[in-house]
């Protein structure tokens, strides 16, 4: 019989880089310098897909990293070097009193957090899709599978919406050069 | 041999680091060499016989030069960019399929990961390699290094696409990620670069801009910004951007290999016979063979074509490569469904 705890019995692997990967966004919030900031985001994704590999899910790791480190964390890098936003001393920012209060929201949102998982861990039925069927058919075949059936209106209408940010950006850009 | 099975993916993991850390000396010597054929000079011929241990000669002088941080960079992230370099190209190389060799009368793949999503661990991974450039421009502290990250990143953002566009053709036609299977496709149905010509091109083309070889090495282009990225680099620092420049065609020309040249297939070799063990060996030899001439066809085209201007090298990948890529996707699929 399946227990809770069950479910928290994963790879050390995984605890190794989840871990990591708050430790590196802590990182990423407290740096003064924006550079260092976009870095240990980069390394923050990193750590999400290897967490993603431990859960299995070599498809959405794959995609993590490819996406999100390999090309919108680029234009991130590549934007804020372009901006050349000068010495760190000047970056600081001096916000007061707000810091520590937010720093209190921050910690009570996480307990709420915390709280309403532990609420809503329960061990039902598996759904359509367990672990050993995605081990069968292949994780890229399960997702896919899905996204071009029961999810297909969804599917286009994501990419409509891409499309038109897409557009979106380019008229603006084009009317500031004119 | 019986006992040698299960250390049988460390035997692996061996070899292939061993084979991918001599390929880099012996490009070095064939791009000396070739360069000069194609300059009609003679090369380097003082270091050993016929010049042969001039990679030695070289990997000494990198290790016994000093080694300079200048005042004015960035030191972590500039002593942490060099090995970057080279580590997409390491992680890349374990999913490759040299061959299949038969132990036991038991047909073994000569692979180190066997991951299902294949050919998307390979472009997720090789596109860690821009940070490497990018941190090492940014991190010299210097305009010419800058801009030359800057360029590389823009190149290669923009090459990434049409070099995915380029697979999904052949991916549509095996109807697996998984490299092996479109290796053993190939072996039954003929090679990927006539199945999928246009793919083919593409994909070679766009593995010259992410290699960031001539003619699309414009991060490093001497005319223009000294040195690129690393200008400010030396000793064995500049020898990891070097080294990883070459790691990099070698895992390029392996992904070339064995997406349209048929991997370790070699044609007609069913037809003649021969003892299947023999046939394995003879097909390692074959997927060898064939990145050797891949390499070779990095050189020879580096010292043949003039690098091209930066406007041009956007103007062709976004406007050309890209809509020819999504029309190989479309004709593909169109052929398929008929």
């Amino acid at each position: 019989m399946e227990t809770v705890m069950s479910y928290f019995m994963l790879n050390p692997a995984f605890y190794i880089f989840a871990g990591l990967a708050v430790i590196l966004a802590i990182f990423m919030i407290t740096m003064p310098n924006p550079v260092y900031s976009a870095i240990f985001l980069v390394l923050t994704f990193f750590c999400i897909s290897v967490i993603y590999i431990t859960l299995e899910a070599e498809f959405i790791a794959a995609i993590q990293v490819l996406v999100y480190t390999g090309a919108i964390m680029v234009l991130f890098l590549f934007v804020i070097m372009l901006l050349n936003l000068g010495r760190d001393a000047d970056l600081v920012e001096h916000s007061g009193p707000m810091k520590y209060i937010s720093i209190i929201v921050a910690f009570a949102i996480l307990i709420q957090i915390g709280l309403a998982a532990k609420v809503t861990v329960n061990i039902g039925e598996k759904g359509m899709f367990p672990i050993e069927k995605i081990r069968e058919i292949g994780n890229t075949e399960a997702i896919a599978g899905l996204l071009f059936s029961d999810y297909l209106y969804p599917f286009e209408i994501a990419s409509i919406l891409l499309l038109l940010g897409m557009i979106g950006a380019i008229i603006i850009s084009k009317k500031r050069s004119e | 041999m019986e006992a040698l099975m299960p250390f049988l993916p460390y035997i692996f993991i061996l070899v292939l680091l061993v084979l991918y850390l001599s390929v880099v000396p012996i490009m070095i010597q064939v791009e000396r060499k070739v360069s000069a054929w194609v300059q009609y000079r003679i090369g380097p011929n003082r270091v050993g016989p016929r010049g042969l241990l001039q990679p030695i000669a070289d990997a000494l002088k990198f290790l016994a030069k000093e080694d300079v941080i200048p005042n004015h960079v960035n030191k972590w992230l500039y002593i942490f960019a060099p090995t970057l370099m080279v580590f997409p190209a390491f992680f890349v190389f374990g999913v490759i399929p040299f061959g299949a060799i038969m132990i036991n009368g038991q047909e073994i793949l000569i692979q180190v990961g066997k991951t299902n999503i294949g050919i998307l661990y390979v472009l997720a991974v090789s596109s860690l390699g821009v940070y490497a450039i990018t941190f090492g421009s940014w991190a010299s502290n210097n305009k010419y290094s800058l801009i030359g990250g800057l360029r590389s990143a823009a190149q290669m953002m923009s090459y990434e696409l049409p070099m995915g566009l380029s697979i999904l053709g052949m991916i549509m036609v095996v109807g697996s990620l998984r490299l092996e299977d479109i290796v053993r496709f190939q072996i039954e149905n003929g090679w990927g670069i006539l199945l999928q010509p246009v793919g083919a091109l593409l994909f070679i083309v766009t593995a010259f801009a992410e290699t960031n070889r001539l003619p699309f090495d414009l991060t490093e282009a001497e005319a223009e910004l000294v040195g690129g990225y690393h200008t400010e680099y030396s000793s064995m620092k500049f020898a990891m951007f070097f080294l990883g420049e070459y790691c990099n065609m070698f895992t390029a020309s392996a992904m070339i290999t064995c997406l349209f040249l048929g991997g370790w297939h070699v044609p007609f070799i069913g037809s003649m016979g021969l003892d299947p063990a023999i046939v394995g060996y003879i097909q390692v030899v074959a997927m060898l063979m064939k990145l050797g001439f891949l390499m070779f066809f990095f050189v020879w085209v580096r010292w043949s074509l003039p690098r091209f201007r930066y406007d041009q090298l956007m103007n062709l990948g976004w406007k050309k490569l890209i809509p020819l890529a999504l029309a190989n996707v479309i004709i593909t699929a169109i052929v398929m469904a008929m």
